[in-house]
C-alpha cells in the first residue's frame, strides 16, 4: 500500500512526475509546439493546482485592489502561464545549454556584486531565479549558495537539485530551510570564504526567524535571517531579480546594496531599518511584474 | 547592457524563412529563437488537426452536439495530441536504434513525423468545404515551398535544413 502511495505522490501538482515530463518534452517536442503545449497545460494546472490559484488569487487582490474577480482570476492564469514558461526555460537551458538574450538592470550594481569578496544576494519567487543563479556563476565565474524552501516531494526536491547543480556547472550549490541553526552556521562560514549567497526573501518558512513588516499596506511576515547574517559577516546584501521579458528574454535587475553595518543601534533597530528597505524595494517589483511573483503560498496577513 | 548570442535572435528554423532571408543578404543560420515562428507554427499545425476532426465528426451531429462537443474536442485534442507525440518519440527512438537519423536530434525526428501527419490532416481536408479546402491547400503548398527551400539550401552547402 506504501509503494502505492509513493507512487501516486509522484502524479500530485507537485510531484516529480511533471518535472520529468518537462524534460522529456524539451527532448522529444519541436520548439514551435512548446507554445500549445504550454498553454493548456497552464489551463490544466489552474483548475487542478487550487491552492496555489488561491494563493495567488489572494495575493493579487492586495497588490491590485480594486480589481474585479474574474479579471484576477485571467491575471492567476498569466502568472501560471509565465511560471510554466520559466521552468520550461530553465530546464532548456539545463538540458541543451540553450542561449538566452539578457539586459542588465543595475549594471553598477551587478558590477559591485561581482567584485565583492562576499555577498548575500537576496532575491523572490520571481522569473526565473534559478537560471539567474547560474547564469551569474557562469558570467562571473563565482560560487554561488542557494538557499531554498524546501519542496514538499521529496523526488521532485532531488530533482531540482540535480537540475540547479547542473545548469549551474557545479558553481551552484543548494541548501534548504529545513533546519535554520545549522544552515546558518553554514551560511556564516560560506560567507567567511567569500562565497556568495543567495537567498529567497520572500517567504516565510516555519522555524526560521521572521518579522512584520508592511508590504502594499497590509502586514507580511519575511525572514530576518539575511539581515543578522549581513550584519554578523558584514557583507552587503544586493537585491537582485530576473524577469522574463519574451520567450528566451531576461532581464536580470540589481539595486544598490543594502548594507546591516553593526554601529549606529541596537541589532533589532538595524534588521528592522534594513527590513523595511527591503520590502520597500520588494514591494516596487511585485508591483511591476506581478504576473511573475510565484507566490503560490498566501504571503500577507488577513484583515 | 545587452547580450545577444549570435545568430539567435533573429534568425528562423524552417527552410523557407531561411532561404529568403539569405537571398536578401541576411543569415540562414538555423535558430530556435524565433518567437512568432513557434506560436503561429505550433498554432497552424493544432489548427489543422482542430479542423479535420471537427470535419470528421461535425456531420454526425446534430446542432446541440455540436456545441458541446467543438469546446470540449479543443482540449480532447490536446490529449490526442501528448499520446501522438509519445508515440512519435517511441518511432523516432527505434529509428535511431536501427541507425536511421542517428544524428539528429530527436525533437527534430518528431518534426518530421508531425510534419507528415499534418500533412495527411491537411490532405483530407482538401476533400471538404471550400475554407477548409484553402486551409488544406495552403498548408500543403507551404510544405512543398518548405521542402523546395530546404533543397535550395542544402545545394548551397548550408546547415542541415529543418523539414
Amino acid at each position: 500500500m506504501r509503494v502505492i502511495t509513493e507512487w501516486m505522490r509522484r502524479f500530485a501538482v507537485r510531484g516529480v512526475f511533471w518535472r520529468q515530463y518537462l524534460d522529456w518534452a524539451l527532448f522529444n517536442v519541436p520548439f514551435y509546439f512548446l507554445p500549445v503545449l504550454v498553454w493548456f497545460w497552464t489551463t490544466f494546472f489552474f483548475f487542478f493546482a487550487a491552492p496555489a490559484r488561491r494563493a495567488v488569487f489572494s495575493n493579487l487582490e492586495v497588490i491590485l485592489p480594486g480589481s474585479s474577480r474574474l479579471m484576477n482570476y485571467l491575471r492567476v492564469w498569466f502568472t501560471m502561464y509565465n511560471f510554466a514558461w520559466t521552468i520550461a526555460e530553465g530546464s532548456h537551458y539545463k538540458l541543451n545549454k540553450s542561449h538566452f538574450l539578457y539586459d542588465i538592470d543595475g549594471t553598477h550594481a551587478l558590477e559591485r556584486l561581482a567584485r565583492a569578496k562576499s555577498a548575500i544576494v537576496l532575491t523572490a519567487h520571481m522569473g526565473n531565479y534559478d537560471l539567474g543563479a547560474a547564469l551569474f556563476a557562469e558570467k562571473f565565474q563565482r560560487e554561488i549558495r542557494m538557499v531554498r524552501a524546501p519542496e514538499p516531494d521529496r523526488q521532485t526536491a532531488r530533482h531540482l537539485d540535480k537540475t540547479l547543480e547542473k545548469t549551474g556547472a557545479g558553481a551552484v550549490r543548494v541548501d534548504y530551510t529545513t533546519n535554520a541553526t545549522s544552515i546558518s552556521f553554514d551560511l556564516l562560514q560560506a560567507l567567511r570564504e567569500n562565497q556568495i549567497v543567495s537567498i529567497q526573501g520572500d517567504r516565510a518558512v516555519e522555524g526560521s526567524a521572521l518579522a512584520s513588516t508592511k508590504l502594499f499596506g497590509r502586514e507580511a511576515k519575511l525572514p530576518t535571517g539575511p539581515f543578522i547574517l549581513s550584519q554578523i559577516a558584514e557583507a552587503p546584501i544586493f537585491p537582485l531579480f530576473i524577469v522574463r521579458l519574451g520567450y528566451r528574454h531576461y532581464r536580470i535587475i540589481v539595486r544598490e546594496p543594502i548594507v546591516c553595518e553593526r554601529s549606529g543601534g541596537t541589532r533589532e533597530e538595524i534588521v528592522s531599518a534594513s527590513l523595511q528597505q527591503w520590502s520597500a524595494t520588494l514591494q516596487e517589483m511585485i508591483m511591476h511584474h506581478w504576473d511573475q511573483w510565484y507566490a503560490f503560498v498566501p504571503t500577507f496577513s488577513k484583515k | 547592457m545587452k547580450n545577444v548570442p549570435p545568430n539567435e535572435a533573429r534568425s528562423n528554423y524552417f527552410a523557407l524563412p531561411r532561404l529568403i532571408r539569405k537571398l536578401s543578404g541576411g543569415d540562414a543560420t538555423p535558430s530556435e529563437s524565433n518567437w512568432p515562428e513557434a506560436v503561429s507554427m505550433g498554432s497552424v499545425v493544432y489548427l489543422i488537426s482542430y479542423l479535420f476532426t471537427t470535419n470528421l465528426l461535425l456531420p454526425r451531429l446534430g446542432w446541440w452536439q455540436t456545441a458541446i462537443v467543438l469546446p470540449l474536442l479543443l482540449f480532447g485534442l490536446w490529449i490526442g495530441w501528448l499520446i501522438v507525440l509519445y508515440i512519435n518519440s517511441l518511432i523516432a527512438t527505434g529509428c535511431q536504434r536501427i541507425g536511421l537519423c542517428a544524428d539528429l536530434p530527436r525533437r527534430r525526428v518528431q518534426s518530421v513525423l508531425m510534419g507528415i501527419l499534418t500533412t495527411v490532416f491537411a490532405a483530407q481536408l482538401l476533400t471538404a468545404g471550400p475554407w477548409l479546402r484553402a486551409i488544406g491547400a495552403l498548408w500543403i503548398l507551404g510544405v512543398a515551398l518548405n521542402l523546395a527551400a530546404a533543397l535550395l539550401l542544402a545545394l548551397f552547402h548550408d546547415e542541415p535544413s529543418q523539414l
